[in-house]
């Protein structure tokens, strides 16, 4: 079966006939769960990517067909559920940065769940703990699902000069948590302190 | 490298995600545009039934995946199936997406219906059927389960009624019929409607309760919810969930939770697709504890909770039944809002009447007489003066066990607890006397 070419079209197309939204589906869905798989780990991004969806299409009425790429959108739709989970991503990070052993890696059989042994990238993770949770958004649908500015401001429903001051104030606090190291660690490979266990 | 090229190496490279999970969120979008397509077609139904319709089907898939996933993906092995903790959190997932259900308004009562059939044991002596009233040794016994239709209608005060329809017992075996033959076919009741005025039932309050699953369940099993009580144990705390989820006012946060809570408990086993016990399509999952599997059953299109069924793992016994007879049930067949009572509601239905629990100390174990009043400290305080309360104090002293008994009326003081109904009296001065019983000090 041919879908429409624009996710605008499917979406339109969806609200006569329900079952082509599964387009959407077919089109996002890696993309939506491998951002939620890395900011909350496997399980619980399968709910909420399968949550993502059906919002999704409930929602689809009032999506605005002036916007061809219907990936701000669900990525809007997940952020807003992210929200629920805040707090235990939170733990998880600190968990991370305490021990060094990632729970969101450890879940994986087949990746090499070795303990980080980098203390810079636990700086970091430490440092992504203590954002406010509007700016870990902002930086990670970024960072992460690769937005850019307009898409993250149509994602979160800000003005795009708010996506850009939210992005700034949080790389500068990330920088300022890593400037604690040697200022030429910056500009080196990750080093591997303690080698890995 | 700058810290967005640090931020990008961080979790990169992660597995994509598991098909099986892929094809849960897929059918449960596809079956949620099915049932939309199909509600198209205008169908008379109640409001509510309407408010359901509008609602999701969301693991039909899951449903369907249990069967053709293994197909489907491992080119029909059929080694690998949906795992028990992937379909509660498919539940969950259906469960956060519905709408929360409005509490009754003022001239409205939540009505429920449900079928339950409990097994019940009688004995009797051959020897004793001429004289039936005679005390006699029971030396055999018969069983059967008795199925009867539960109504309830309650405001949101918790005020309603209850009725109670028996229908016909059924035998769990033939031999168990034959032994009611034996016992003189004594009469099966069918039919006896029983009516009665509910007072002050309490509906769960959840708005100081988390919804993440592992503090969910850590209160769970501490026994830490107000309402939410059992004995100890693991198979207790998954038929304590069972009893949360019935309630469907829950906020629909709340009730993912509590699926997401089942999900955790170890040795929580998969029934996959079952019948419930009025031969509605399910999905059950199951905790057997000695020699009783209970399941639950709920609804793939909504995550409501159908049913629940209590099954001899093995033989047992003392019920004469053989493994896998089914020895209780309780079917939830309806639930909407009315703006009635309905009709045969005895005198009292649907006003609350204040029950006062009279207690002989500062304990919620200790003796204590249950009457209604509206004054609660008066009510009790007469009891002590006419020395109705205090008996069992004298007989303590009596036994030398307490020093003295009081012989005035004890300063009282009334708390609130989880019934809102209930006030307790207890002797004693103070707020800090109920503190310390895990209540609340009562408004005069």
């Amino acid at each position: 079966m041919d879908h429409p070419t624009l996710d605008s079209d499917a979406i339109s197309a969806s609200t006569s006939a329900p079952a082509g939204f599964a387009a959407i589906f077919d089109r996002h869905f890696d993309a939506v769960h491998a951002y939620l798989q890395r900011r909350v780990g496997r399980d619980l991004a399968d709910e909420l990517s399968a949550q993502t969806f059906l919002v999704a299409f409930d929602k689809r009425g009032g999506y605005d067909p002036a916007e061809p790429d219907a990936r701000p959108w669900l990525f809007g739709i997940a952020t807003n559920l992210l929200r629920h989970h805040h707090r235990g991503e939170v733990r998880q990070l600190r968990a991370y940065a305490r021990s060094a052993a990632d729970p969101v890696m450890d879940a994986f059989d087949g990746v090499e769940a070795r303990l980080d042994a980098s203390k810079m990238r636990r700086e970091l993770v430490d440092a992504l703990a203590r954002l406010p949770v509007e700016e870990l958004d902002t930086l990670l649908l970024y960072a992460w699902a690769e937005l850019s500015y307009p898409e993250i401001a149509c994602a979160l429903d800000i003005p795009t000069g708010t996506v850009r001051s939210r992005l700034s104030r949080a790389r500068g606090r990330i920088r300022a948590a890593l400037d604690a190291r040697p200022p030429s660690a910056l500009s080196r490979t990750v080093p591997e302190e303690g080698g890995s266990l | 490298m700058n810290e967005i090229d640090l931020l990008r190496e961080l979790r990169a490279n992660l597995p994509g995600p598991r098909a099986e999970s892929r094809a849960a969120a897929r059918g449960a979008l596809v079956a949620r545009a099915e049932h939309v397509q199909r509600r198209r077609t205008p169908i008379v139904a109640s409001a509510w039934r309407w408010s359901r319709l509008r609602l999701v089907v969301a693991i039909t898939a899951v449903v369907a995946l249990l069967a053709t996933l293994p197909a489907l993906i491992f080119g029909g092995s059929g080694q690998v199936q949906p795992g028990v903790g992937q379909v509660l959190r498919g539940a969950a997932a259906v469960a956060a997406t519905q709408p929360a259900e409005p509490p009754p308004g003022p001239g409205q009562y939540f009505y429920t219906r449900s079928r339950e059939a409990y097994l019940t044991t009688v004995g009797y002596n051959p020897r004793c059927r001429a004289r039936p009233t005679h005390p006699c040794e029971v030396t055999k016994e018969w069983s059967a389960l008795s199925p009867r239709i539960r109504q309830t209608w309650i405001a949101a005060n918790g005020a309603g009624r209850a009725r109670v329809v028996s229908t016909k017992p059924e035998f769990l075996t033939a031999g168990q019929r034959r032994a009611w033959k034996a016992a003189g076919s004594p009469h099966l009741s069918s039919g006896q409607v029983e009516d009665f005025a509910l007072t002050g039932q309490p509906f769960l309050d959840t708005s100081k309760l988390p919804t993440r699953p592992k503090a969910l369940r850590k209160l769970i099993e501490a026994r830490k919810i107000p309402l939410v009580d059992g004995p100890p144990g693991e198979a207790e705390t998954f038929t304590l969930i069972g009893d949360m989820l019935r309630n469907t006012y829950l906020p629909p946060a709340f009730r993912a939770a509590l699926y997401r809570a089942v999900a955790e408990l170890p040795e929580v086993e998969l029934l996959g697709q079952v019948k419930d016990p009025v031969g509605r399509t399910g999905i059950g999952v199951a905790f057997t504890k000695g020699s009783v599997t209970h399941e639950l059953i709920f609804d793939p299109e909504t995550s409501a909770l159908l049913g629940e069924r209590e099954v001899a793992a093995r033989r047992i016994p003392e019920f004469h039944v053989p493994a896998g007879t089914e020895t209780g049930s309780t079917a939830y067949l309806e639930l909407k809002l009315v703006d009635s009572l309905g009709r045969g509601a005895p005198a009292g239905a649907g006003h609350l009447r204040q029950s006062v629990g009279c207690y002989e100390r500062p304990s919620l174990h200790a003796s204590a007489a249950i009457l209604h009043g509206p004054d609660p400290i008066a009510v009790c305080a007469k009891l002590w003066r006419e020395g109705v309360l205090g008996t069992t104090l004298r007989r303590l002293e009596r036994e030398g066990k307490i020093a003295e008994r009081p012989d005035k009326t004890p300063d009282l003081v009334a708390c609130a607890g989880d019934y809102p109904a209930v006030t307790y009296v207890f002797p004693g001065e103070g707020p800090s006397v109920c503190r310390r019983l895990g209540l609340r000090s009562s408004a005069p």
